[in-house]
């Protein structure tokens, strides 16, 4: 393998800040506030906190990067300022080739190095010069990595990372050769804990479970550097974890102390730890409960002394297997066994399985092999190599695999194997997969493990939190910046609002302005009611009818005047039997009605309020007496919430809730259920659940995950958000976020259009488009009524309609596919979930009580509207085709500004697809591919009505010849949700 | 799977045409879904030697179009380090169903031939290539040779 591939391999090392000597930046009264930036090649990396106004900064904050063995890293430290810009003391860099070289073989050295002030820095040199200590651990991954390309060139390392950013003592950061001798520093511990013990006694929830399993971890350290809470479904209550998980049973214990797996006597490791990590691949004795015998018995020893310092625990798998898993106090277990999950024999992967092991001098050959060698995987003691063993495998692929430059390192418990013809297949022996994508290495701090019942889990060591899914730098960046909205959360619920703001009204309020001193609100229920602030008394009457006849001109006889829920007047003819708002006393004011002059109908019915309160009056017609209590800690909000949800009778959710956020006061009179359904519902919606998925790319809207499935339980609670969803709606909450619009339309139960697969997936919606408006009979499209589906990586066909495999698509049939395609696409993978969450629903509220809204109000009802920033809106827009000082443009802003709230929402819901506008307002705006900010685009002619695409956040305009005819098409084409004819 | 069919007939007729400068298709039974080639370019600098590709079809292929992967390290303007190719006719934009992959090909083909500095994945060699041709052809023409694979003997 050329040099070049070589160097550009990725090692794992653990980089340590320790401390600084910054004395001679200092005075007595000015002393910086130092952190360091590490970056590795020039990319910045990580940094440390700030200690406050210290001339010795000491951090020991330990990161892990990602190095090559010719990295160049440096640190940059500087000065925190809370109100100016952070200043940059100095920088120091270290050659990782340098240090190589000189560390003999040390798996650590540490370092003290001179700062150099910023080239742009104007004060002078000071004595004597800053420094910074810093500690790297893991160097022996770089030294032995030259050696061991040379020894094969197949093998890829494959990094384990223990204990996250615990790495503080040192030596957490193992480098686990497959099939190859392995080195592991001195002081290393086990790359990964056993695999959760069953117990039976663990339902206790005494001693907490704990992800940890590094003997050298300092856990109050660690607990100092992970400024983030745990997540509260990662909680510190064994129990309440368990609780969430009702269909996870705790299982017997499997016989403990028996069948110990010996592993290791050959393992030629470099130190006195000896590092049973390989991965017993193919050993029929490591699998199945056998194996974990072996990890818990050999933990039980230690178990007693397990302290439980930590209060990390992963929620879903190994919540019931509390005491012993995983902890492994120092010097206590100097033999812990393997962890990641022995495999067995990788059934059925691609045959002749070729593995390019070469001196496989550790013990997974030795035991192991012997039992794998009937699968033929060919794991002989001298390996099978790539020439010799196997005649048929190209030269040319192995030179292209090697020829590309940036092969990572494979994820743990993957293996690179080749087939008979010589091409690379990727064996994940942890789900017993194989795949011929190159798998992504799991990101930093990560690591797969497996719980008791054999499924298959993911653990962040960085936030001790677990997940199902694997986690991508994709879905962590969106459970980052889910993470980053906690923050804001409790702020943003009191910025929604339906209708608080009651002073617009007065306006078209016929009865005129309250008297001095009175104003007019809403209940959380929808209710209107009057509060008087001279005497602080409140009533339900509206002060000015109240007691008193109207002295007005009496309505027309078999005419009566009634009020609506919200107390909108309206009028009943009894004479014709119908109803209007329109007050049929002459001189009364016109509501304009009929059809403008455009010939677009001006008035709409959706009245969103008086919807509303037919709304609410279901509601309050259908209350059930009494409270009911949830009592809730804000760790284990998710669990807490869930457990009580579904304990109590569908039904007993419609009575007053009492929400209790425990040991913290407070009476629940309406504020602490609004932060309850505004916490829970961001919790979960919480991507690492799996349940949800963004839509798009935008962060905005959810979606049901189609892989939910990787969470065992995850149809109960979909069952759990549906009845919660219902309960905001019953009790006039609002939720953090909302969902897709064809989710809410499936709420409705309405027709899904192809408009709804434009929002959704606007690739696969230009295929369809292109196929509906093509003649396909000569295109050799070779379709048939049958399409495929591929969720966590395996493919399944799917016949659109009985026998759909055998019915080609022509030009004849194709509206038909066309329309079964549509369908299937915008509901797959999400039919069973979708089912349980409206079970869920109606159970509490049936689901024709929302038969008064559309799909926009809807959410609007759901998320609340928000204040919306008409001219950080317009600064955040760009024009296609128009520009700022196009007339159009004009008249658009100046119909943003005349509008009501309640249409401005409904107009960036035409728009973008939501009401919600990010938290940093409209220059956050995401579109499908990424930042898409607001664009209003010049297309057609004046006689078409506007039209919006939400993939792009865009806009279409037509050029129209007045402002009037602007408003009643723009009217028209946001009140309107069913896919109106084009013009 | 339902695209097994296209992608079949496609492979085939791919095969039959004999390309010259597209050869040695390979794609396992079990996963029609990807195919390796080998390009032959005809142009200098390229034409010293020979580089492999993989073609990876969506589960949601034709609706979807294909990515092509450079498997062997090459020096050009359209392609980064990491082998990943920018091909105007399988972008979201462009991609139409009836699309077939010896279009696909033929245009990857052309790209690799003739390289397009105005839309470049490696903004340094498109400006060799178009303010320094002799070297750029020298640097290129160094690492084909150091790189690349053996061209097919006929």
């Amino acid at each position: 393998m050329s040099e070049a591939a070589n160097a550009s391999h990725l090692h794992q090392l653990g980089v340590t800040a320790v401390s600084g000597e910054l004395s001679s930046l200092s005075t007595f009264l000015n002393k910086p506030s130092a952190y360091v930036e590490l970056l590795v090649d020039g990319v910045h990396q990580k940094k440390t906190n700030h200690v406050k106004h210290n001339a010795h900064p000491k951090w020991h904050e330990t990161f892990t990067v990602l190095v090559t063995k010719d990295s160049v890293l440096a640190f940059r430290v500087s000065d925190h300022h809370t109100l100016v810009r952070d200043s940059v003391i100095g920088e120091a860099t270290l050659n990782l080739s340098d240090v190589v070289a000189s560390s003999e073989g040390k798996s650590s050295s540490s370092h003290t190095l001179v700062l150099a002030p910023p080239p742009s820095s104007v004060s002078p040199a000071v004595s004597p010069a800053p420094t910074i200590t810093v500690s790297l651990d893991g160097l022996q991954n770089l030294t032995s990595s030259g050696a061991r390309h040379k020894e094969s060139s197949y093998n890829l390392p494959t990094v384990v990372n223990v204990g996250g950013a615990n790495k503080v003592t040192g030596g957490n950061t193992v480098t686990v050769r497959i099939g190859d001798t392995h080195r592991v520093g001195g002081k290393t511990p086990p790359p990964v804990p056993p695999p959760p013990r069953q117990n039976p006694n663990a339902t206790g929830g005494e001693t907490l479970p704990t992800i940890n399993s590094g003997p050298t971890v300092s856990h109050s350290h660690a607990s100092a550097l992970n400024p983030i809470p745990p997540l509260p479904a990662i909680n510190s209550d064994g129990q309440a974890a368990s609780a969430a998980h009702p269909p996870l049973r705790s299982r017997k214990s499997v016989g403990n102390g028996s069948a110990v797996l010996v592993l290791g006597e050959e393992s030629p490791t470099t130190d006195g730890v000896s590092n049973q990590n390989d991965i017993p691949e193919g050993s029929p004795v490591a699998s199945g409960s056998t194996s974990r015998t072996a990890a818990s018995s050999s933990v039980n020893g230690s178990a007693a002394a397990v302290s439980p310092q930590t209060n990390h625990q992963s929620p879903h798998p190994i919540h019931n297997n509390s005491a012993s898993n995983g902890q492994l106090p120092s010097g206590t277990a100097p033999q812990p066994p393997s962890t990641t999950a022995p495999k067995p024999t990788p059934p059925a992967v691609a045959p002749r399985a070729n593995r390019h092991h070469r001196g496989h001098k550790n013990k997974r050959n030795s035991g192991n092999t012997d039992g794998a060698s009937s699968s033929g995987s060919g794991v002989s003691g001298g390996g099978a190599s790539v020439t010799d063993g196997n005649a048929t495998v190209p030269r040319s692929g192995n030179n292209a695999s090697q020829n590309m430059p940036q092969e990572e390192a494979l994820p743990t418990g993957w293996e690179m194997r080749f087939d008979q013809y010589g091409r690379r297949y990727y064996v994940d022996h942890t789900t017993r997969s194989t795949t011929w994508e190159r798998p992504k290495p799991l990101p930093q701090g990560w690591e797969a493990r497996r719980d008791p019942r054999g499924r298959v889990y993911y653990v962040d060591h960085n936030t001790r939190t677990t997940t199902w899914q694997r986690p991508t730098i994709e879905n962590i960046r969106q459970f980052e910046e889910w993470q980053g909205e906690r923050q804001h959360i409790a702020q943003l619920s009191s910025q929604r609002f339906l209708y608080p703001n009651q002073n617009q009204d007065t306006e078209n309020d016929p009865l005129g302005p309250l008297p001095a001193g009175w104003e007019k609100r809403q209940e959380p229920n929808g209710r209107i009611y009057f509060v008087n602030h001279r005497n602080r008394t409140t009533q339900w009457d509206d002060p000015r009818t109240q007691g008193m006849v109207l002295e007005e001109e009496p309505l027309p006889t078999g005419w009566e005047m009634r009020l609506t829920d919200d107390g909108r007047q309206y009028f009943v003819d009894h004479n014709t039997r119908q109803t209007t708002f329109q007050d049929p006393r002459p001189g009364a004011k016109q509501i304009t009605a009929g059809r403008g002059q455009y010939g677009i109908p001006m008035v709409y019915e959706r009245s969103f309020r008086w919807k509303l309160g037919q709304f609410r009056y279901l509601c309050h017609s259908n209350a059930v007496t009494g409270h009911i209590k949830i009592s809730v800690t804000r760790q284990t909000l998710f669990e807490d919430s869930f457990h009580q949800v579904m304990r109590l009778p569908a039904y007993e959710l419609r009575r007053r809730l009492f929400i209790i956020f425990r040991g913290e006061d407070g009476l629940d009179y309406g504020g602490v259920a609004r932060e309850w359904f505004f916490q829970l519902s961001h919790e979960v919606l919480n991507p690492m659940y799996c349940l949800f998925e963004y839509a798009n790319k935008n962060n905005y809207s959810l979606q049901i995950n189609p892989a939910s499935e990787v969470n065992p339980d995850h149809l109960t609670y979909f069952k759990f958000i549906g009845r919660f969803i219902a309960m905001a709606l019953y009790h006039g909450k609002f939720i953090y976020n909302g969902f897709t619009m064809p989710f809410y339309k499936r709420m409705l139960n309405k027709k899904l259009t192809m408009k709804d697969l434009e929002s959704i997936d606007p690739e696969f919606y230009n295929s369809l488009v292109w196929i509906r408006d093509n003649n396909i009979e000569e295109c050799g499209l070779e379709m048939s009524f049958s399409t495929d589906f591929e969720v966590l990586g395996k493919i399944e066909e799917v016949e659109l309609k009985p026998g759909g495999k055998d019915i080609v698509v022509t030009q004849e049939n194709k509206e038909e596919y066309i329309e079964l395609m549509m369908q299937w696409r915008l509901t797959r993978g999400q039919e069973a979930q979708t089912r349980h969450f409206l079970e869920g629903f109606s159970e509490v509220v049936p689901l024709e009580w929302l038969k008064y809204f559309d799909e926009r109000e809807l959410e609007l009802l759901l998320c609340g509207m928000q204040e919306i920033d008409i001219n950080d809106w317009q600064k955040n827009t760009i024009y296609r085709h128009y520009n700022r000082s196009s007339k159009q443009v004009i008249w658009f802003w100046q119909f943003v500004r005349e509008i009501d709230n309640e249409k401005r929402a409904r107009l960036l819901q035409f728009v973008t697809g939501t009401c919600r506008v990010p938290v940093g307002g409209f220059a956050e705006l995401m579109g499908s591919n990424g930042p898409q900010k607001f664009c209003i685009e010049k297309v057609g002619k004046e006689t078409w009505l506007p039209r919006s695409h939400t993939c792009f956040n865009r806009l279409d305009l037509p050029p129209y010849k007045s402002y009037e005819q602007l408003v009643e098409k723009l009217t028209f084409a946001i009140e309107e949700t069913e896919g109106f004819g084009q013009e | 799977m339902a695209a097994t069919r296209r992608l079949q007939k496609e492979l085939a007729d791919i095969r039959k045409s004999g390309i010259k400068s597209f050869r040695d298709i390979q794609v396992d039974e079990s996963n029609i879904l990807t195919w390796q080639g080998l390009i032959v370019p005809e142009n200098p600098p390229y034409n010293k030697g020979a580089f492999r590709i993989e073609v990876n079809f969506p589960a949601e292929y034709p609706f979807k179009p294909p990515k092509i992967n450079f498997k062997t390290k090459i020096y050009h303007p359209n392609v980064d380090e990491k082998g990943q190719v920018c091909l105007p006719i399988i972008s979201a934009e462009n991609w139409k169903p009836a699309t077939k992959t010896d279009q696909v090909i033929e245009a990857l083909i052309n790209l690799v031939n003739e390289p397009e500095p105005e839309h470049p994945l490696r903004a340094d060699l498109a400006e060799d290539y178009t303010k320094d041709r002799k070297k750029f052809m020298k640097n290129a023409e160094e690492f084909t040779k150091k790189n690349s694979e053996k061209r097919p003997a006929d």
